[in-house]
């Protein structure tokens, strides 16, 4: 004899196979997970309830829901196939009725089993959908980062290179863009001139120091194929700098959408950076905040246990502007206080989401806390510093 | 004698008649709508710039289907500000099925909307892929359709095919320059009206919705 296995949020109605109802087991608890473990295919205490009451009652044969519950079934020996498409779906448009027809659930609770079903439902696709989201945005902060370093490498290069020709240039035009702005622009520092300096917004006192150094430059000539290799380099630079820009913005609205209290908290390229090392979002709300404060100091982090001293106060964390701008006996604490916030940002992404704008104020005032009350150097114990040293160097 | 609470109804705000829904979450706002207290009940100030049905209801929607009680199927349903007027109006015993595929708005959606008010079900979907709505159950009666998309009509008539009861309304809003930048809105309207017919719908109304929406309609049309 053929049974239908319904399936569904309440539990698993047993019906014949003309609908008629047989006997309906409700699930234990945890209807969500207890749903997809059966569908999965695993045994829980109420599917095997219900196969070995149907076979009492002399079935012998079941069509269900899902090939994998289909195949565990077959696997057991049964005699298993599933529903055709427009079986279920007549089946599933009419799941209410049968829940209550089978005594399931009253006509009331079935809503409320459904709608608390669905809730879970989406929440967990709405997990999944955005640790889809998470991996892009490791992959384009990873991508951003690589172009920066990138950036660093060529730009050290033109610096190197045209300092054989403008050796003084170096030191007073520091940035690396503007720099290689430079070179496009001009090539030989005898093609400088005033008004153009001031037209790249260069400060009065630069640009006559720029001019000064140009008259008594101690550089050497340029052949024309040195100066129009050097010029193209620079240009790919500037397309790098472009480049840079517009990985960032999608850096921004990329973590704006995963992770925006984290983006609050850490800010957006600090945020997503920790993200990266951790691996998604989920794996970074697991971390406790004391391992998110060194996250990325890894290698100091060893050091430190193999050497027996001082553990890191910070990793990536350094990045943050509150941290690296303070006075350095300030920086564990407010490295602490901000992986602290950063520990519940993470977690708000992955569970709830929303921005909580409170916790950006906590943080701030706590930051205020931090700056009055170790206002002052801590005045150094000389004793315990050399006992520090001398350990660190036994070992 | 059992009075009947009005659901929808109009009132005077600031010496201006509005549009007003009763509140089926009581204290809480959606998208900062004002709360307004009547004979001890309270309403949401419905904003017809904020919600196309607002002002379509303002401008004279004929044969207004949403009513207590009814099940509808929305299809677009972003953060929820036009659903959470519906779930208002169809109270306790009515339900609304709501399907949004992006991630973000789908996540306000469910704080904001779902989970304060019992008739609301989330399905965080592809609407151009009905057979995959787990949650729903029973057809409904009305379908409401806003998606902003070129192809939304298609869209609107395979969802009611599967899940509209005969008889049931679809609400379509159209927005002319999602379709077609080059054509008159009008045209637009009618070319979409047409479609529907083709595929046994009745066109009951079109509303133009200027001067709340620019370049918006909403099509009344009964699955026959
Ligand atoms: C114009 S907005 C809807 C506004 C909403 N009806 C209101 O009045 O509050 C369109 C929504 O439809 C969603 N959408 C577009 N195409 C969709 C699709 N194929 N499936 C599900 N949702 C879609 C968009 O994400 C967006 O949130």
């Amino acid at each position: 004899m053929k049974a239908f296995l319904i399936l569904c949020e309440g539990g698993i109605i047993v019906t014949d196979d003309d609908l008629n109802i047989v006997f309906a087991k409700r699930y234990a608890d945890e209807p969500f997970k207890t749903f997809n473990r059966i569908q999965n295919g695993e045994f829980t205490p109420e599917i095997d309830e219900v196969l070995s009451k149907a076979v009492e009652k002399g079935f012998d044969e079941f069509v269900v829901m899902g090939e994998r519950l289909r195949d565990s079934l077959v696997e057991k020996g049964f005699k298993a196939e599933t529903f055709t498409a427009n079986e279920l779906g007549r089946i599933w448009l009419n799941r209410v009725e049968l829940m209550v027809r089978s005594g399931l659930a009253s006509q009331e609770e079935s809503l409320s089993i459904i709608r608390d079903f669905a809730i879970e439902r989406s929440e967990a696709k709405l997990r999944e959908l955005s640790s889809k989201l998470d991996l892009q945005l490791v992959e384009s902060i990873q991508a951003l980062d690589e172009v920066d370093k990138s950036i660093n490498l060529l730009a050290t290069r033109v610096k190197e290179w045209y300092g054989l020709h403008f050796p003084e240039l170096a030191s007073i035009i520091s940035d690396l863009k503007t720099y290689c702005r430079f070179v496009v622009k001009y090539g030989r520092r005898d093609r400088l001139n005033r008004e153009g300096l001031i037209e790249d917004d260069l400060p009065e006192k630069k640009v006559n120091a720029i001019l000064n150094a140009a008259l008594r430059s101690k550089g050497g000539e340029l052949r024309d194929e040195d100066l129009k290799g050097l010029m193209k380099l620079s240009e790919e630079i500037l397309h790098l700098f472009d480049l840079k820009e517009y990985l960032m913005k999608h850096v921004i609205e990329t973590i704006e959408q995963v992770a925006p209290n984290v983006a609050m908290v850490a800010g957006p390229t600090v945020g997503a950076r920790l993200i990266a090392k951790a691996g998604s979002l989920e794996k970074l709300a697991q971390l406790p905040s004391s391992t998110i404060q060194i996250l990325g100091a890894e290698k100091a982090l060893f050091r430190a246990l193999r050497t027996k001293s001082k553990p890191p106060k910070h990793g990536i964390i350094f990045q943050h502007p509150a941290v690296h701008s303070a006075p350095k006996w300030q920086r564990g604490k407010i490295a602490r206080s901000i992986a602290n916030k950063i520990a519940i940002a993470a977690r708000i992404d992955l569970y709830r989401g929303g921005k909580e704008k409170w916790l950006e104020d906590d943080l701030k005032k706590r930051l205020e806390e931090i700056k009055v009350k170790y206002s002052e150097p801590p005045t150094i114990d000389r004793k315990k510093l050399k006992e520090v040293k001398k350990r660190g160097k036994g070992s | 004698m059992v009075k009947e609470v009005n659901r929808l109804r109009k009132v005077k705000v600031d010496g201006e008649e509005r549009l007003a829904t009763l509140n089926l979450a009581e204290g809480i706002q959606v998208y900062n709508e004002r709360l307004i207290k009547l004979n001890g009940l309270e309403y949401r100030v419905w904003d017809p710039f904020r919600s196309k049905l607002a002002a379509a209801l303002l401008k004279g929607l004929k044969e207004n289907p949403i009513d207590e009680g009814i099940k509808l199927l929305y299809l677009g349903v972003s953060t929820g500000t036009t659903a959470s007027h519906i779930s208002d109006i169809i109270g306790e015993k009515g339900i609304l099925f709501g399907v949004e595929f992006a991630p973000r708005v789908a996540r306000e959606f469910i704080d904001r909307v779902v989970k304060y008010r019992r008739n609301v079900i989330p399905i965080i979907e592809d609407a151009r892929r009905p057979d995959r709505y787990f949650s729903i159950f029973g057809k409904v009666d009305v379908v409401y359709c806003d998606l902003a998309q070129p192809d939304q009509t298609d869209i609107a008539i395979l969802n009611c095919k599967r899940y509209l009861k005969n008889g049931g309304h679809l609400l379509l809003v159209v927005k002319s320059r999602s379709i077609d930048v080059t054509k008159q809105p009008k045209e637009i309207f009618k070319g979409e009206a047409e479609k529907l017919e083709n595929e046994g719908f009745r066109v009951n109304q079109i509303i133009n919705l200027d001067p709340f929406d620019k370049d918006h309609a909403l099509i009344d049309a009964i699955m026959e």
